[in-house]
């Protein structure tokens, strides 16, 4: 089985690439992982904002940028990065405001993924 | 390689395992910090790869712990990390990571990491193995010090270095002491000392001293000569140690009834006598090689002989005293030695206290570079006294009455030596300290000519044609070879009548006889080249007496 390139617009090419050498139809699976996890991780976040909860907020963000990053989602990672770094600061109102921007990525990601099923 | 792999993340698990499976390593999988020290503790990993966030236990608080348990051996942690944090990277080092693997992850950068690791901990594996090797050698080597140096002392305990008249130093540059020094005294008075310094200290100079005490104690013991006792101690030196280790010493033989001192020195500094005046009246430099050298052939055994003057003092060092370094770089030195010396012996005070203390004086803070051992015997008129009231105890020894008689048969005739046998038992004896070359001359004699024209039947007059002896002992040696049966018979009596004590001293052979009359008629040229043997005896001893037809001959030797 090839990659499906529609994969390239929201993964870097050559993560993906060494993840799919590495992996072979496996690779269908870890993405598959991935969204799970990370979708768990998403729905998170919004009620953490708004309980204030900056440390489990923190660690959320840190986990989906680390995630993501290793998939090869580096844009995805990128948000994730910045909100990390906002509640670190304590910058709930950042937070939120990123927060939207974040999801709408993943939609993306998610859509791509479900594509290549 | 076995590596634990720790995250959280079941995506970040998935890369990892398959990344390491790849490079067939075996992976085994822990999500939190808690779980990896029980797979840590079940599986004893090589290599421990651990994410920094995580529930229950964090990477930090889990990389402490693993490592110390682990003292045993090195398992690399390397630590995996988004984090650009440089105080939480540096935490990550005080806990005890050894490297960052930073996310996303990239197989040929864990790949390179891996491999450095493990260089690391292979070289670290070589030096604790080393090391425990180095600590098993090193208590081995405590134990074996241990064990010499209880020898070595009891050894140097067995002599009689607590006589009234000597006075000695003996310190140890390390603990085990190359330096001996030996006493011995016999009955008679006589004492014999050695003071000694074998190349090198510790283990190797004392397995040195250990046959070199043991033949000097059993050799003084029987009375041997300064010069058996040199000649042996040499003999096996040079057999039984390797050719860098030999000992240069200082022996002195002590004679009081003779009123005499050998001394043999081999490689020591001067040997020094100071007379009643106070003043050094011998010195004996080292004229010899040291012991273990040359073989004994080579070696020139002979002491030199001073007169014993009463009240004289006698000095026998090692060079670790005047080679002693001073606080201020420079040597002891022969001069401040016996200017010390000189001084206390005048003052009449105790000489090696004296030097003790200047030498402590002069070291200072300095440890001692080289073993120091120092003798003084002090030929007191006590001592001198002692011995001459022995030498009238001695005369007793000489009364008693005893005999024996020994027979060698043809197979112990052909290889032993009869004569040393027989001079061994008399020495045995206490008889024959004063007579041993007269006896030794008599019983050679005799027994050369029992054997000769008994035993061999070999004709005396062979010696007289031309290369005579050269023919002589060419059939001597076949005769030997083919020699089935014979005897020679010893018989020793020693008999006193009134005052007057005799050794007789009987020789028998297997041979025919000779004409005997013939021979004890003839006059002998004293300096002619053979039937000297008879004439010789004749000289040395009372009566000679042969017994038709001439195998049995019995001397008469008066004390």
């Amino acid at each position: 089985m090839a990659l499906n390139p529609v994969l390239f617009t929201q993964f870097d090419e050559a993560v993906v690439s060494t993840l799919y050498d590495l992996l072979g139809d496996d690779f269908l699976q870890l993405l598959e992982t991935f969204r799970q996890d990370s979708s768990q991780h998403l729905s998170s976040l919004g009620p953490l904002i708004e309980a204030a909860q900056v440390e489990d907020l923190t660690r959320a963000a840190h986990s989906l940028k680390g995630i993501s990053a290793n998939v090869g989602a580096l844009s995805f990672s990128e948000l994730c990065r910045q909100i990390e770094f906002m509640a670190r600061a304590n910058d709930l109102a950042g937070c939120r405001q990123h927060l939207a921007g974040l999801q709408k990525q993943f939609e993306a990601v998610e859509q791509v993924i479900r594509e290549c099923q | 390689m076995k590596v634990l792999v720790v995250d959280d993340e079941q995506t970040n698990r998935v890369i990892l395992k398959a990344m390491l499976a790849k490079d067939a390593h075996e992976v085994i999988l822990a999500a939190d910090g808690k779980e990896a020290i029980d797979c840590f503790e079940a599986e004893q990993p090589d290599l421990i790869l651990l994410d920094v966030m995580m529930p229950v236990m964090d990477g930090y608080t889990a990389a402490r712990i693993i490592k110390e348990k682990s003292t045993q051996r090195f398992i690399p942690i390397i630590f995996l990390t988004a984090m650009t944090d440089e105080a939480a990277l540096v935490k990550c080092i005080d806990c005890g990571g050894d490297d960052f693997l930073t996310k996303p992850y990239s197989r040929p950068i864990l790949q390179a990491k891996i491999h450095a690791l493990d260089r690391i901990r292979e070289l670290y594996d070589t030096i604790s193995a080393q090391n425990a090797e180095l600590e098993d050698f090193h208590e081995r080597s405590i134990t074996e010090q241990e064990v010499s140096e209880t020898i070595f002392s009891r050894l140097m305990r067995q002599g009689e270095l607590d006589l009234p008249m000597i006075r000695y130093i003996r310190s140890a540059a390390s603990t085990l002491n190359g330096d001996i020094l030996l006493a011995s005294r016999q009955p008679s008075g006589v004492i014999y000392l050695l003071v000694g310094d074998f190349t090198g200290h510790g283990l190797a100079a004392a397995i040195g001293a250990l046959p070199a005490a043991q033949i000097f104690y059993a050799m003084c013991a029987k009375g041997f000569s300064l010069d058996d006792i040199v000649q042996e101690i040499n003999l096996r030196l040079k057999a039984f140690m390797p050719a860098n280790m030999f000992l240069a010493a200082t022996l002195i033989q002590i004679d009081p009834k003779n009123c005499s001192m050998g001394v043999w020195n081999g490689g020591l500094p001067e040997v020094m006598v100071y007379g009643p005046d106070h003043r050094v009246i011998h010195r004996v430099e080292s004229s010899h090689l040291p012991l273990g050298v040359l073989s004994n052939d080579k070696l020139e055994s002979g002491p030199v002989w001073l007169p014993l003057l009463p009240d004289s003092r006698i000095y026998a060092y090692t060079d670790g005293v005047i080679e002693s370094d001073g606080f201020a770089g420079q040597m002891f030195g022969q001069e401040r030695l016996e200017k010390i010396l000189r001084d206390a012996i005048t003052e009449n005070t105790n000489a090696i206290a004296q030097l003790e203390v200047a030498l402590q004086a002069f070291r200072g803070e300095v440890p001692p570079r080289d073993d120091t051992t120092l003798l003084e015997f002090h030929c007191s008129k006590e001592y001198l006294e002692a011995a001459a009231q022995h030498e009238v105890d001695e005369d007793t020894s000489l009364r008693r009455e005893w005999n024996f008689e020994i027979c060698l048969e043809a197979s112990s005739l052909r290889d032993s030596e009869p004569v040393g046998l027989v001079m061994t038992m008399l020495r045995q004896l206490h008889l024959i300290g004063p007579y041993k070359e007269e006896l030794h001359l008599i019983l050679s004699e005799l027994f050369n000519n029992a054997m000769d024209y008994g035993v061999l039947r070999l004709d005396a007059d062979i010696k007289s044609a031309d290369s005579g002896f050269l023919n002589y002992y060419v059939k001597r040696e076949e005769r030997l070879l083919q020699m089935r049966e014979g005897f020679v018979r010893f018989k020793l009596r020693n008999h006193c009548e009134g005052e007057t004590c005799a050794l007789s001293i009987s020789l028998e052979d297997s041979g025919a006889g000779f004409d005997f009359e013939r021979v004890m008629n003839r006059e002998v040229d004293l300096h002619g080249l053979h039937g000297r043997g008879v004439a010789l005896v004749r000289s040395l001893c009372k009566s000679v007496t042969f017994t038709p037809p001439g195998n049995r001959v019995e001397v008469v030797y008066a004390w």
